[in-house]
């Protein structure tokens, strides 16, 4: 199973599925903006051109795919009140997924989003998966890539 | 006396331009030959693999499942090779080579791919062997681009350019080297024929490609046999 690393982020990228950590540090880039670090994985094939939220991703998903993203807010934003949950988020629960959660709404798709800090490090971590239906028979796969997460 | 000076001086000049003629011949054979091994302009070669003669094109297993390098941003990234959609065309190019400049040219366009939900992906070498500058200059954003030596080694690279054409499966279809877009698809059509059992008539070549279809996970109506993989919704 493929692991990636980068910025103090790592994660086992399933056998079949893709995965990218890019940007981190928050440095200044030439145009004033700044890059966060973004972690992407998914069961299928990610374009080249995606937003950080998965547009462009999602809509190539098919009723089983998982597509997953890790956000890293500014350091001012740990420990505020949205980022007051402490610690990574490792097992979710069907229940726990929303088909309002979706940043782009897809038909048949859910979604959650979870902010929580992490070391003093602010995140979001966003879960899109193919089928609200069929959402606890795809659960398992996304469960287990959380349980290999890490932030240093 | 006059005349003889003449006539040796354009025997002179016939021969040096017989000589300068065979030089330039030579010079360009030596050309065409380090671009089809894979040697640069500046003299670099651009591989430097376990395997130097190129393999045959047949169906085998990809040597590897998965491209893992980083991108042009220096993202650690992992694709899938067996993915279980549609196939994956890897095309292994290098900034220097000038054989390449074709298909990172032809890249950058709409390109014809072999079939509709064939997935592109450039790989070069990783970073500390390939100029990311000039990657940066020549790679398309809307094809997927790894920098990875570690593929490169994998599948024992022989020449760039070089292309396989797998399927979701991660079954190699088709894999070689050619001279433009047009010759590249000739060649993976062909070898999709090649690959299909002989004597088979338009009913059993249906039968045969719905087999293969239903084992990558494919059933009739697919949406992924209708969809672009490169489109974006709106």
């Amino acid at each position: 199973m493929p692991r990636i690393s980068r910025s103090g982020i790592t994660v086992d990228v399933p056998d079949a599925w893709e995965g990218t950590i890019s940007g981190g540090d928050f440095q200044l880039e030439s145009d004033g903006a700044v890059e966060p670090t973004v972690m992407h994985v998914a069961s299928f094939p990610l374009p080249a051109e995606r937003g950080s939220f998965g547009t462009g991703a999602v809509e190539l998903m098919s009723t089983s795919d998982v597509f997953m993203t890790l956000f890293e807010y500014g350091p001012e934003s740990a420990g505020t009140p949205l980022f007051e949950a402490e610690g990574i988020p490792r097992q979710f629960a069907a229940r726990e997924f929303d088909r309002n959660a979706l940043q782009r709404a897809m038909p048949g798709q859910t979604g959650l989003q979870r902010f929580f800090t992490h070391e003093g490090r602010a995140f979001c971590l966003y879960i899109v998966l193919g089928s609200h239906v069929d959402r606890a028979d795809i659960l398992p796969r996304v469960n287990a890539v959380l349980e290999t997460l890490e932030i240093g | 006396m006059m005349t003889a000076l003449v006539i040796i001086e354009g025997v002179v000049i016939l021969l040096l331009a017989i000589l300068v003629a065979g030089l330039l011949k030579s010079h360009a054979e030596i050309l065409r030959q380090l671009a089809a091994l894979g040697v640069t302009e500046d003299g670099a070669v651009s591989v430097g693999t376990a395997q130097t003669r190129p393999r045959t094109t047949g169906m085998e297993r990809a040597p590897a499942n998965t491209l893992h390098g980083v991108n042009l941003d220096g993202s650690e990234q992992t694709m899938s090779l067996v993915h279980g959609r549609g196939p994956t065309l890897v095309a292994f190019l290098s900034s220097g080579c000038l054989s390449c400049q074709t298909f990172w040219n032809e890249l950058q366009g709409d390109i014809e791919l072999p079939t509709p939900d064939t997935r592109p992906v450039i790989v070069t070498k990783g970073p500390g062997s390939e100029s990311v500058a000039k990657v940066r200059d020549l790679a398309p954003t809307r094809v997927p681009l790894i920098m990875s030596d570690e593929t490169w080694e994998a599948f024992r690279v022989p020449m760039t350019p070089y292309f396989l054409l797998v399927d979701g499966a991660g079954m190699v279809m088709g894999e070689g080297a050619a001279s433009s877009w047009r010759h590249l698809l000739g060649l993976l059509r062909q070898s999709a024929r090649d690959a299909m059992p002989a004597g088979l008539d338009a009913e059993g070549r249906e039968a045969f490609t719905d087999l293969q279809l239903r084992q990558a996970g494919i059933e009739p109506g697919d949406g992924s046999l209708y969809s672009n993989p490169l489109e974006k919704g709106s």
